[in-house]
C-alpha cells in the first residue's frame, strides 16, 4: 500500500513538471529533501545498529578463541586456571617454540593443505560441471536426480567409517597414497552441497548469455569455461571455501585412514595434535599454540576469498 | 534451455556420477549388506539372517529411543532457526558496502570456523564449568559470589549450552552461503525498489529473499541432517549428559551419541556391526524420505508459483 | 533417460564393489610363509607411546635391530588404537604386535584379533619373570597372549608447601576429616581433589570397601551393600569439593596451590614436579575404616604387548617381546620414562627402589587389583560414571543411582554375551 502511495506522490510532480508553478515546485523540493534527510538519519541509525550487532557478534565469535590464545601463552600445560584471568599470567612463547621445533608442524600443514586443496579442486570441478548440466540442460530425471543427490547426504557416514577404510584398501590407496584417498572421501562428502549451491547461482544467470556466446561461435565447453564460470565466481568461491574448511580439521575418518610414521610427519595437523594427548592428560599449552598456528592459514584463505564477495558487480554488468 | 546431444550431457555429469557411485554409494551398499547379516565382532560371521536386525530395532523402539529422537528433533529445530537468523543477519551486515573495515569484520566473524572443533569444543566445556568457568566467574562479578548457571549439570542448561556451541560453530557456514548468494542480487534491483519507496523489510522480502532461497534451502536441509547426526562436538562437551539416572539417556544424548554410548565405542566390547549397520540404514531411510518429501513439496510449490 | 540408465548401471557397479569389498573384508587370509628368521622381515608394532616415552622404547627396538640386522621393527603410533586395529586386522592388514593397556585384552582375544602364544611364551616363564599382577594381566581364559611391559596405578600426591607429612590421613575417616578441616582453615582451598565421577579414579574406594564392578563371569556388583557404601563415602566429600569437578579442574587446583593433595597417576608426575616446579610428596591411598582397615585398592593398569592374528613369524615376535621386557632393557627404559617395570627383577633393582616417585607408585600398585581384562568391563565404565555423576549432582540418591547403574550394566553384559 505504502508503495503505491509513494509512487503517486513521486510521479505526479514529475509528470506535470512543465505546468507546476514555482510554489508547488518548492513544496515538492522541500518534501523530497525532508525525505532524504529522514532517510539519512535512518541510515545513520541503521549503520550504528549494524556496528553494534557486528561488535556483539565479534565478541561472541572471539570469546572462546581468546581463551585458546591465553592457554597457548601459559607456562604450564593446564588448560584452565581456576582464577579468572582476563590477561594471561606470566605469558611466554615457549609453547610456540615447542610447536615449531619439536613438532613436524610444517609437514602437518603441508599435508593438510594438500588434502584440502586437492579435495577442493576436484570437488569444485565435479560439482561445477554437474551443476552446469543440471542448470542448463533438460533431460528426464533431472529433478529427481537433484533431489536424490540431497537424499544421499542423509546417510550417517560416521556409522560406516570402516566401509570407507575397506574402500580405500580395495582401491589400493591405503598404503600407496592415503592422503589422496582421504581427499577423495572429503571431496565426495561435499560435492553434493557444492553442486546445489553452484547450480542455484547458475540458475540466476540468464541462459541467453550461453546462447549468445554459442551464436558467436564458441563451443559448448568454451561457453561454460570462459563465459559462465567467471560470472559465477562468488558461488564458486563460497563452494570452494565450504569444501576446504569442511576438510580442514576433520578427525574421525582421517584417524582411520592415516598411519603415522616415526615422527608423525605424514599426518594432517589435527591428528598430529590429538597424538599429543595422553590417556588422561592433555598438554594444553602445546595444544593451544598449535591450534592458533594452524588457524592462521585458514584466516588467510578467508581474506583471499573475500575478493570474490563484492556485491553487485557481475550481474548488473551483464544485464545492462 | 540449451539443446545438446545426450552424450554431451553425460560428459558434464560424469565426474560427479563417478565420484558418487564409487565413494558415496559403496559404503551405503556395504552397510546395507551388513544389515542383513548376523555379524558381530566376537562371532566374525557373515550369515544371512533376513530382517532379524530390523525387527530388533523395532522391538527396542521403547520410550528411551523415542525420547532421544524427539529430543534430537527439538535440537535440530532450535539450532537451524538460530543458524538461519544469525547467518542471515551477519551476511546482510557484511554485505553492506557502507560499513567500514569489512575485511576485518568478515575475517573476525568467520574465525570460529577456522579453528578445529576438537579443540574449541573442549574450550567451551571449560567456559561452561560451574565453579571455575569464565562465564560463571564473570557473572559472579556482577551478580554476587553465590550466583552461577549450572551449565553442565542441569539438563535444561546443558541443552542450551550445546545449542550455543553449535550456533557458534555453524553460523559462519550460513554466513558464507548467504553472502555468496547475495552477490546474485543485482544492486540495481534493490535500488529500483528503493526508488519505489519500499521499506527495508519489503525490499528484503520481495527482492532479496527469493533470490537467496535457492542457496538457503539446500544449506538448511543439509544442516538439519548434520545436526540430527551430530556427534563429535556434543560428545566432547557433555558426552550426552548430564545424566540423571544411569539407565536413562541424558538430556543431550542425541541419536548418534545414544547409539555410541549404547552399542558402540568403549562401552561395548562385542560390537554388533550388523545392528549398527541396520540402525544406519533406518536413519538413512527416515532422514532420506523426509528430505525427499520436503524437496518434492518444494518443487511443486515452485512450479505453481 | 540415458542418465537414469547410467545411474542404474553405476548403482549396480556400486553393489558389485560392495560385495567384492565384503569378500575381502571378511576372509581370514592368513597364508603363513614363516621363513627362516635370517630372511629380511619387518615386524610392525602399533602403540600409543608419546614423546619421551617413545624415544626410550624405540632405543630398545633399535638395539634389537642391531643384533638382528635382518629384522626391522616399525613403530606406528595410533590414536584410538583398539578400534583401528580391529578394522585393519579384519581387512587382513595391520600390526604384528599391539601395545596397549590390558583392559582391552578380553575384547581383542574374544574376537580372535590377538592370538595365544603359549607355544612361545610358557606360563612358567611369564609368572617367574613378571610381577604377579602383570603376569595375570596378559593371561586370558588360561592362555598367554603376550608380555606385560609396565604397570601403573593412582596414588595420593601432596604439595609439601601446604601440608606436612604428619598431617596426612591414613584411614578413610581421617581423610574425610582432613578435607573438612583443611577447608575450614584455608577458605577457598581444598584438602584432597580427584575426579569424583570417573570409574577408574574411584575404583580404589569400591574395591577397598569390598565391592566389585563386575566379575570375570559377568556378574555385576554395583548395587551390593559394599558398593553402595563406597559410593556414599565418595558422596560425603560433596561439601568439601567443587560442585563440578573433572580431571582437569582437579589438576589445575593442585598446580595452583589450591589443593593440598590429589589422586593421580605416574603420567602426571612430571607435570607437577618438573613443569610446575612443585615439591611433591607421596602417600598411599588410605585404609578403609568401614572394611576392617583394608587398604583402598586402585586398578593396576598393565601396559602389554600382544601378538595379532596376522603375525607371520610368532617365534621372532616372541623373541622381540622377551628382549624388550628383559631386566636390563627395562631398567634403562624406566630411567628415562619413570614408569613401573613389570619385570620383577627390574622392579627390585636399585634404579627403581631408589627413585621416590617410582617406588611410591610401585608400592601403591602392590595394594591394587589388575585392571580386569574381561570384556564385561566395557559394560561397566559408563554406568558407574553416570551413577557417580547423578549422585554427585544431587539428582539421585546414592541407592537409586547404583540401582540404575546395576540395571544398565546388566543390559550391557547381556549384549556382550549375545
Amino acid at each position: 500500500m505504502s508503495k503505491n502511495m509513494t509512487q503517486t506522490q513521486f510521479k505526479q510532480p514529475v509528470s506535470n513538471q512543465a505546468s507546476t508553478d514555482a510554489h508547488e515546485y518548492a513544496k515538492y523540493r522541500a518534501r523530497i529533501e525532508g525525505r532524504i534527510r529522514r532517510r539519512k538519519a535512518v541510515a545513520g541509525f541503521q549503520s550504528a545498529l549494524i556496528y553494534l550487532f557486528l561488535t556483539v557478534m565479534t565478541i561472541f565469535a572471539l570469546f572462546p578463541i581468546y581463551f585458546v590464545i591465553q592457554a597457548s601463552l601459559g607456562g604450564n600445560q593446564n588448560l584452565y586456571s581456576t582464577d579468572l584471568h582476563l590477561l594471561p599470567a606470566n605469558p611466554s612463547l615457549d609453547n610456540y617454540v615447542y610447536a615449531f621445533t619439536q613438532e613436524p608442524l610444517l609437514a602437518w600443514l603441508g599435508n593438510t593443505l594438500f588434502v584440502c586443496g586437492f579435495s577442493t579442486l576436484l570437488g569444485l570441478f565435479c560439482s561445477m560441471t554437474g551443476a552446469y548440466a543440471l542448470s542448463r540442460f533438460r533431460f528426464r530425471g533431472r529433478k529427481l536426480s537433484l533431489n536424490l543427490l540431497l537424499v544421499l547426504q542423509a546417510f550417517p557416514a560416521l556409522l560406516a567409517i570402516s566401509a570407507y577404510y575397506y574402500l580405500l584398501q580395495y582401491l589400493n590407496l591405503l598404503d600407496s597414497a592415503p592422503l589422496l584417498g582421504l581427499s577423495l572421501i572429503y571431496m565426495a562428502g561435499s560435492v553434493v552441497f557444492s553442486c546445489w549451491n553452484i547450480k542455484g547461482y547458475f540458475d540466476t544467470l540468464p541462459v541467453e548469455l550461453d546462447q549468445a556466446a554459442m551464436i558467436d561461435g564458441a563451443t559448448q565447453w568454451q561457453t561454460f569455461w570462459r563465459v559462465v564460470l567467471p560470472l559465477a565466481a562468488p558461488a564458486l568461491a563460497a563452494s570452494a571455501l565450504l569444501i576446504f574448511v569442511g576438510s580442514w580439521s576433520e578427525f574421525a575418518i582421517a584417524n582411520y585412514i592415516l598411519n603415522a610414521n616415526d615422527n608423525g610427519s605424514n599426518l594432517t595437523f589435527i591428528l598430529g595434535l590429538v597424538r599429543l594427548q595422553g590417556d588422561f592428560r592433555t598438554p594444553w599449552g602445546y595444544f593451544a599454540a598449535t591450534a592458533v598456528i594452524t588457524s592462521v592459514p585458514l584466516v588467510v584463505v578467508f581474506l583471499f576469498a573475500q575478493r570474490f564477495f563484492k556485491s553487485g558487480l557481475t550481474i548488473g554488468g551483464v544485464k545492462g | 534451455m540449451l539443446r545438446v546431444k545426450r552424450s554431451q550431457i553425460l560428459l558434464y555429469l560424469l565426474p560427479m556420477l563417478i565420484t558418487i557411485a564409487v565413494i558415496n554409494l559403496t559404503p551405503i551398499g556395504y552397510t546395507l549388506y551388513l544389515s542383513f547379516t548376523n555379524n558381530t565382532l566376537f562371532n566374525g560371521e557373515y550369515n544371512f539372517v533376513g530382517l532379524t536386525n530390523y525387527s530388533y530395532w523395532f522391538s527396542v523402539a521403547n520410550t528411551d529411543l523415542l525420547y532421544v529422537i524427539g529430543n534430537t528433533l527439538l535440537y535440530v529445530v532450535v539450532c537451524i532457526a538460530l543458524f538461519l537468523l544469525v547467518g542471515l543477519a551477519t551476511a546482510l551486515a557484511l554485505n553492506n558496502q557502507k560499513i567500514k573495515g569489512l575485511p576485518f569484520w568478515r575475517a573476525a566473524l568467520l574465525v570460529p570456523w577456522a579453528t578445529p572443533y576438537a579443540i574449541t569444543s573442549l574450550i567451551w566445556k571449560f567456559l561452561f564449568n560451574y565453579d571455575f568457568g569464565p562465564i560463571n566467574q564473570i557473572g559472579r562479578i556482577f551478580l554476587g559470589p553465590q550466583s552461577g548457571i549450572p551449565w553442565m549439570t542441569d539438563p535444561f542448561w546443558a541443552f542450551v549450552a550445546v545449542v550455543i556451541v553449535n550456533v557458534w560453530l555453524s553460523y559462519p557456514f550460513f554466513t558464507v552461503v548467504i553472502l555468496g548468494a547475495l552477490q546474485s542480487v543485482p544492486s540495481e534491483l534493490g535500488e529500483a525498489a528503493n526508488v519505489d519507496g519500499a521499506n527495508a523489510w519489503q525490499r528484503f522480502r520481495s527482492v532479496t529473499l527469493p533470490l537467496l532461497l535457492p542457496a538457503i534451502t539446500p544449506a538448511t536441509i543439509l544442516s538439519s541432517i548434520t545436526t540430527f547426526q551430530m556427534f563429535g562436538v556434543v560428545y566432547l562437551i557433555t558426552a550426552g549428559g548430564p545424566v540423571t539416572s544411569a539407565d536413562k539417556p541424558g538430556a543431550t544424548s542425541f541419536v548418534m551419541i545414544y547409539i555410541y554410548n549404547k552399542i558402540l565405542g568403549d562401552n561395548a566390547a562385542n560390537i554388533h556391526y550388523a545392528q549398527i549397520a541396520t540402525f544406519a540404514v533406518l536413519i538413512f531411510i527416515i532422514l532420506g524420505s523426509v528430505t525427499f518429501l520436503t524437496r518434492s513439496l518444494g518443487d511443486s510449490k515452485e512450479s505453481l508459483a | 533417460m540415458l542418465s537414469k540408465r547410467v545411474i542404474t548401471s553405476f548403482l549396480s557397479l556400486a553393489v558389485l564393489c560392495a560385495l567384492l569389498m565384503s569378500a575381502c573384508g571378511g576372509s581370514n587370509d592368513t597364508t603363513t610363509s614363516s621363513g627362516p628368521s635370517n630372511q629380511p622381515e619387518t615386524i610392525t608394532i602399533w602403540h600409543n607411546w608419546q614423546g619421551d616415552y617413545l624415544n626410550a622404547k624405540k632405543a630398545i627396538f633399535d638395539a634389537y635391530h642391531k643384533q638382528h640386522p635382518n629384522i626391522t621393527i616399525k613403530l606406528v603410533q595410533q590414536d584410538q588404537l583398539v578400534d583401528k586395529s580391529i578394522t585393519a586386522l579384519k581387512g587382513g592388514k595391520g600390526p604384528d604386535i599391539i601395545a596397549w593397556a590390558d583392559d582391552s585384552l578380553g575384547q581383542l582375544a574374544a574376537s580372535r584379533m590377538v592370538v595365544p602364544m603359549d607355544k612361545y611364551l610358557s606360563s612358567d616363564y611369564i609368572s617367574s619373570t613378571f610381577t604377579p599382577a602383570a603376569a595375570k594381566a596378559v593371561t586370558y581364559n588360561g592362555k598367554i597372549y603376550g608380555v606385560p611391559e609396565t604397570t601403573e596405578a593412582i596414588t595420593i600426591m601432596y604439595n609439601k608447601k601446604l601440608v606436612k607429612t604428619s598431617e596426612l590421613p591414613t584411614t578413610t575417616d581421617e581423610l574425610l576429616a582432613f578435607s573438612k578441616n583443611f577447608q575450614a582453615k584455608n577458605p577457598g582451598k581444598y584438602g584432597l581433589v580427584w575426579d569424583t565421577t570417573d570409574a577408574y579414579f574411584n575404583a580404589p574406594w569400591f574395591y577397598g570397601f569390598g565391592g566389585t564392578y563386575v566379575t570375570e563371569d559377568g556378574k555385576v556388583g554395583l548395587n551390593s551393600e559394599k558398593s553402595v557404601a563406597a559410593a556414599k563415602y565418595i558422596n560425603s566429600f560433596r561439601p568439601y569439593l567443587p560442585k563440578q569437578i573433572t580431571y582437569d579442574i582437579a589438576s589445575s587446583l593442585f598446580t595452583e596451590n589450591k589443593a593440598a593433595a590429589i589422586i593421580n597417576g605416574p603420567w602426571s608426575y612430571s607435570d607437577y614436579a618438573t613443569k610446575a616446579k612443585m615439591d611433591i610428596g607421596f602417600a598411599p591411598l588410605p585404609k578403609v575404616t568401614a572394611n576392617n582397615n583394608t587398604p583402598a585398592a586402585p586398578f593396576v593398569g598393565v601396559k602389554s604387548l600382544w601378538m595379532t592374528k596376522i603375525a607371520k613369524d610368532p617365534a621372532t615376535v616372541a623373541d622381540i617381546m622377551k628382549f624388550y621386557t628383559s631386566k636390563d632393557n627395562q631398567i634403562s627404559m624406566i630411567k628415562a620414562t619413570g614408569e613401573i617395570p613389570a619385570n620383577a627383577a627390574a622392579a627390585a633393582d636399585k634404579a627403581v627402589t631408589g627413585n621416590v616417585a617410582i617406588a611410591s607408585y610401585s608400592e601403591q600398585a602392590k595394594a591394587g587389583n589388575p585392571l580386569p581384562n574381561t570384556p564385561f568391563m566395557s559394560a561397566v565404565w559408563k554406568p558407574v560414571k553416570d551413577a557417580l555423576t547423578a549422585s554427585w549432582s544431587g539428582s539421585q540418591s546414592v541407592e537409586n543411582a547404583m540401582n540404575a547403574a546395576q540395571k544398565a550394566a546388566e543390559q550391557g553384559v547381556k549384549s556382550i554375551n549375545s
